[in-house]
Protein backbone atom coordinates (compact mmCIF):
# COMPACT_ATOMS: atom_id res chain seq x y z
CA UNK A 1 0.00 0.00 0.00
CA UNK A 2 2.71 2.43 1.02
CA UNK A 3 4.88 1.30 -1.89
CA UNK A 4 2.02 1.83 -4.33
CA UNK A 5 1.37 5.35 -2.99
CA UNK A 6 5.06 6.15 -3.29
CA UNK A 7 5.23 5.11 -6.96
CA UNK A 8 2.03 7.05 -7.65
CA UNK A 9 3.54 10.16 -6.06
CA UNK A 10 6.76 9.81 -8.07
CA UNK A 11 4.80 9.33 -11.27
CA UNK A 12 2.68 12.42 -10.58
CA UNK A 13 5.82 14.41 -9.70
CA UNK A 14 7.43 13.51 -13.03
CA UNK A 15 4.19 14.23 -14.94
CA UNK A 16 4.00 17.60 -13.19
CA UNK A 17 7.48 18.44 -14.56
CA UNK A 18 6.72 17.17 -18.07
CA UNK A 19 3.44 19.11 -18.27
CA UNK A 20 5.27 22.20 -16.93
CA UNK A 21 7.71 22.19 -19.85
CA UNK A 22 4.95 21.41 -22.39
CA UNK A 23 2.77 24.20 -20.94
CA UNK A 24 5.46 26.82 -21.58
CA UNK A 25 5.71 25.72 -25.23
CA UNK A 26 1.95 25.50 -25.79
CA UNK A 27 1.36 28.82 -24.04
CA UNK A 28 3.68 30.56 -26.49
CA UNK A 29 1.80 28.93 -29.39
CA UNK A 30 -1.55 29.82 -27.80
CA UNK A 31 -0.68 33.52 -27.41
CA UNK A 32 0.70 33.65 -30.95
CA UNK A 33 -2.22 31.87 -32.64
CA UNK A 34 -4.88 33.79 -30.66
CA UNK A 35 -3.51 37.28 -31.22
CA UNK A 36 -1.23 37.40 -34.25
CA UNK A 37 -3.09 35.27 -36.75
CA UNK A 38 -6.47 36.09 -38.27
CA UNK A 39 -7.72 32.60 -39.05
CA UNK A 40 -9.83 32.11 -35.95
CA UNK A 41 -11.15 28.70 -36.91
CA UNK A 42 -7.84 27.14 -37.85
CA UNK A 43 -7.71 23.49 -36.89
CA UNK A 44 -4.21 24.01 -35.50
CA UNK A 45 -5.66 26.53 -33.08
CA UNK A 46 -8.27 24.06 -31.92
CA UNK A 47 -5.62 21.39 -31.39
CA UNK A 48 -3.24 23.73 -29.54
CA UNK A 49 -5.92 25.30 -27.35
CA UNK A 50 -7.55 22.03 -26.35
CA UNK A 51 -4.20 20.32 -25.60
CA UNK A 52 -3.24 23.40 -23.61
CA UNK A 53 -6.52 23.18 -21.69
CA UNK A 54 -5.94 19.52 -20.84
CA UNK A 55 -2.33 20.05 -19.82
CA UNK A 56 -3.15 23.15 -17.77
CA UNK A 57 -6.05 21.44 -15.98
CA UNK A 58 -3.88 18.46 -15.08
CA UNK A 59 -0.96 20.63 -13.95
CA UNK A 60 -3.15 23.08 -12.05
CA UNK A 61 -5.37 20.57 -10.27
CA UNK A 62 -2.41 18.32 -9.45
CA UNK A 63 -0.75 21.43 -8.01
CA UNK A 64 -3.83 22.09 -5.87
CA UNK A 65 -3.66 18.46 -4.71
CA UNK A 66 0.02 18.87 -3.76
CA UNK A 67 -0.71 22.04 -1.79
CA UNK A 68 -3.64 20.47 0.08
CA UNK A 69 -1.65 17.29 0.87
CA UNK A 70 1.18 19.41 2.30
CA UNK A 71 -1.27 20.52 5.00
CA UNK A 72 -1.76 16.86 5.92
CA UNK A 73 -4.73 14.64 5.03
CA UNK A 74 -5.80 11.10 5.95
CA UNK A 75 -6.04 8.35 3.33
CA UNK A 76 -9.84 8.70 3.16
CA UNK A 77 -9.60 12.46 2.69
CA UNK A 78 -6.92 11.92 0.06
CA UNK A 79 -9.27 9.71 -1.93
CA UNK A 80 -12.15 12.22 -1.73
CA UNK A 81 -9.77 15.02 -2.76
CA UNK A 82 -8.44 13.09 -5.78
CA UNK A 83 -11.91 12.04 -6.92
CA UNK A 84 -13.33 15.57 -6.66
CA UNK A 85 -10.33 17.11 -8.47
CA UNK A 86 -10.54 14.55 -11.30
CA UNK A 87 -14.26 15.23 -11.62
CA UNK A 88 -13.69 18.99 -11.67
CA UNK A 89 -10.97 18.52 -14.29
CA UNK A 90 -13.14 16.43 -16.62
CA UNK A 91 -16.09 18.82 -16.23
CA UNK A 92 -13.92 21.84 -17.01
CA UNK A 93 -12.35 20.08 -20.01
CA UNK A 94 -15.72 19.06 -21.46
CA UNK A 95 -17.02 22.60 -20.92
CA UNK A 96 -13.93 23.95 -22.67
CA UNK A 97 -14.50 21.64 -25.68
CA UNK A 98 -18.18 22.65 -25.72
CA UNK A 99 -17.25 26.34 -25.61
CA UNK A 100 -14.70 25.89 -28.39
CA UNK A 101 -17.09 24.19 -30.84
CA UNK A 102 -18.78 27.38 -32.23
CA UNK A 103 -15.33 28.66 -33.19
CA UNK A 104 -14.57 25.58 -35.25
CA UNK A 105 -17.95 25.18 -36.94
CA UNK A 106 -18.96 28.75 -37.82
CA UNK A 107 -16.70 29.10 -40.85
CA UNK B 1 11.83 29.61 0.37
CA UNK B 2 9.94 32.75 -0.67
CA UNK B 3 10.16 31.59 -4.31
CA UNK B 4 8.42 28.37 -3.20
CA UNK B 5 5.65 30.28 -1.39
CA UNK B 6 5.10 32.69 -4.29
CA UNK B 7 5.12 29.79 -6.76
CA UNK B 8 2.28 28.13 -4.85
CA UNK B 9 0.21 31.31 -4.43
CA UNK B 10 0.64 32.25 -8.11
CA UNK B 11 -0.27 28.66 -9.02
CA UNK B 12 -3.54 28.93 -7.12
CA UNK B 13 -4.28 32.25 -8.83
CA UNK B 14 -3.62 30.63 -12.21
CA UNK B 15 -5.99 27.71 -11.54
CA UNK B 16 -8.68 30.29 -10.78
CA UNK B 17 -7.67 32.25 -13.89
CA UNK B 18 -7.79 29.12 -16.08
CA UNK B 19 -11.35 28.25 -15.04
CA UNK B 20 -12.64 31.83 -15.45
CA UNK B 21 -10.75 32.21 -18.75
CA UNK B 22 -12.40 29.09 -20.18
CA UNK B 23 -15.83 30.39 -19.15
CA UNK B 24 -15.19 33.88 -20.57
CA UNK B 25 -13.89 32.58 -23.90
CA UNK B 26 -16.75 30.08 -24.13
CA UNK B 27 -19.23 32.94 -23.67
CA UNK B 28 -17.46 34.99 -26.34
CA UNK B 29 -17.50 32.01 -28.72
CA UNK B 30 -21.20 31.37 -28.17
CA UNK B 31 -21.97 34.99 -28.99
CA UNK B 32 -20.27 34.60 -32.39
CA UNK B 33 -23.19 32.45 -33.48
CA UNK B 34 -25.75 35.06 -32.37
CA UNK B 35 -23.79 37.89 -34.00
CA UNK B 36 -23.03 39.89 -30.87
CA UNK B 37 -19.28 39.19 -30.87
CA UNK B 38 -18.51 42.91 -31.16
CA UNK B 39 -20.57 43.61 -28.05
CA UNK B 40 -18.69 40.89 -26.18
CA UNK B 41 -15.32 42.30 -27.23
CA UNK B 42 -16.44 45.70 -25.93
CA UNK B 43 -17.02 44.12 -22.54
CA UNK B 44 -13.54 42.55 -22.69
CA UNK B 45 -11.91 45.85 -23.61
CA UNK B 46 -13.61 47.74 -20.80
CA UNK B 47 -11.31 47.87 -17.80
CA UNK B 48 -12.34 48.59 -14.21
CA UNK B 49 -15.94 49.03 -13.17
CA UNK B 50 -17.07 51.39 -15.93
CA UNK B 51 -18.51 48.54 -17.98
CA UNK B 52 -19.05 46.37 -14.94
CA UNK B 53 -16.13 44.19 -16.07
CA UNK B 54 -12.70 43.59 -14.58
CA UNK B 55 -11.84 41.00 -17.20
CA UNK B 56 -9.19 42.91 -19.17
CA UNK B 57 -7.29 44.03 -16.07
CA UNK B 58 -7.56 40.53 -14.64
CA UNK B 59 -6.11 39.11 -17.88
CA UNK B 60 -3.20 41.58 -17.92
CA UNK B 61 -2.32 40.73 -14.30
CA UNK B 62 -2.53 37.05 -15.27
CA UNK B 63 0.01 37.58 -18.07
CA UNK B 64 2.56 38.88 -15.54
CA UNK B 65 1.84 36.09 -13.07
CA UNK B 66 2.05 33.46 -15.85
CA UNK B 67 5.49 34.81 -16.83
CA UNK B 68 6.68 34.56 -13.22
CA UNK B 69 5.19 31.10 -12.60
CA UNK B 70 6.47 29.75 -15.93
CA UNK B 71 10.05 30.96 -15.70
CA UNK B 72 10.31 30.07 -12.02
CA UNK B 73 8.94 26.64 -12.95
CA UNK B 74 11.63 26.18 -15.61
CA UNK B 75 14.20 27.19 -12.98
CA UNK B 76 12.83 24.53 -10.60
CA UNK B 77 12.93 21.85 -13.33
CA UNK B 78 16.54 22.75 -14.15
CA UNK B 79 17.50 22.70 -10.45
CA UNK B 80 15.85 19.26 -10.08
CA UNK B 81 17.90 18.03 -13.03
CA UNK B 82 21.02 19.36 -11.30
CA UNK B 83 21.78 22.41 -13.42
CA UNK B 84 23.03 25.52 -11.62
CA UNK B 85 22.52 24.23 -8.10
CA UNK B 86 25.76 25.76 -6.91
CA UNK B 87 24.87 29.22 -8.22
CA UNK B 88 21.16 29.01 -7.36
CA UNK B 89 21.04 32.49 -5.81
CA UNK B 90 22.18 34.34 -8.91
CA UNK B 91 20.01 31.95 -10.94
CA UNK B 92 16.91 33.14 -9.10
CA UNK B 93 17.59 36.80 -9.90
CA UNK B 94 18.43 36.03 -13.55
CA UNK B 95 15.10 34.17 -13.75
CA UNK B 96 13.28 37.14 -12.24
CA UNK B 97 14.92 39.51 -14.75
CA UNK B 98 13.87 37.27 -17.67
CA UNK B 99 10.34 36.97 -16.26
CA UNK B 100 9.95 40.74 -15.78
CA UNK B 101 11.34 41.46 -19.26
CA UNK B 102 9.00 38.91 -20.91
CA UNK B 103 6.00 40.12 -18.91
CA UNK B 104 6.73 43.74 -19.89
CA UNK B 105 6.92 42.88 -23.60
CA UNK B 106 3.77 40.75 -23.61
CA UNK B 107 1.72 43.15 -21.46
CA UNK B 108 2.88 46.03 -23.68
CA UNK B 109 1.62 44.11 -26.72
CA UNK B 110 -1.68 43.39 -24.96
CA UNK B 111 -2.30 46.96 -23.73
CA UNK B 112 -4.50 47.96 -26.72
CA UNK B 113 -7.05 45.61 -25.14
CA UNK B 114 -7.67 48.34 -22.55
CA UNK B 115 -8.51 51.05 -25.09
CA UNK B 116 -11.93 51.22 -26.72
CA UNK B 117 -11.85 51.26 -30.51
Amino acid sequence: MVKQTLWKSIGLWILQRITAVLLVLFLGLHLWLSNFTTDWAAISRALVDLSLLGLALFHGLNGVRTIVLDFGLGSQGRRYLSVSLVMLGFTAFLFGVYGFLPLVFTK
Amino acid sequence: MYAWVIQRISGLYLVFFLLTHVMAIAQANFSITTGSMAQMLDVFRNPFWAGSSLTATFDLVALGIIAFHGFNGIRIVLLDLGFGVRKHRIGFWVTMAIAIATASIIINLALPMLHPR
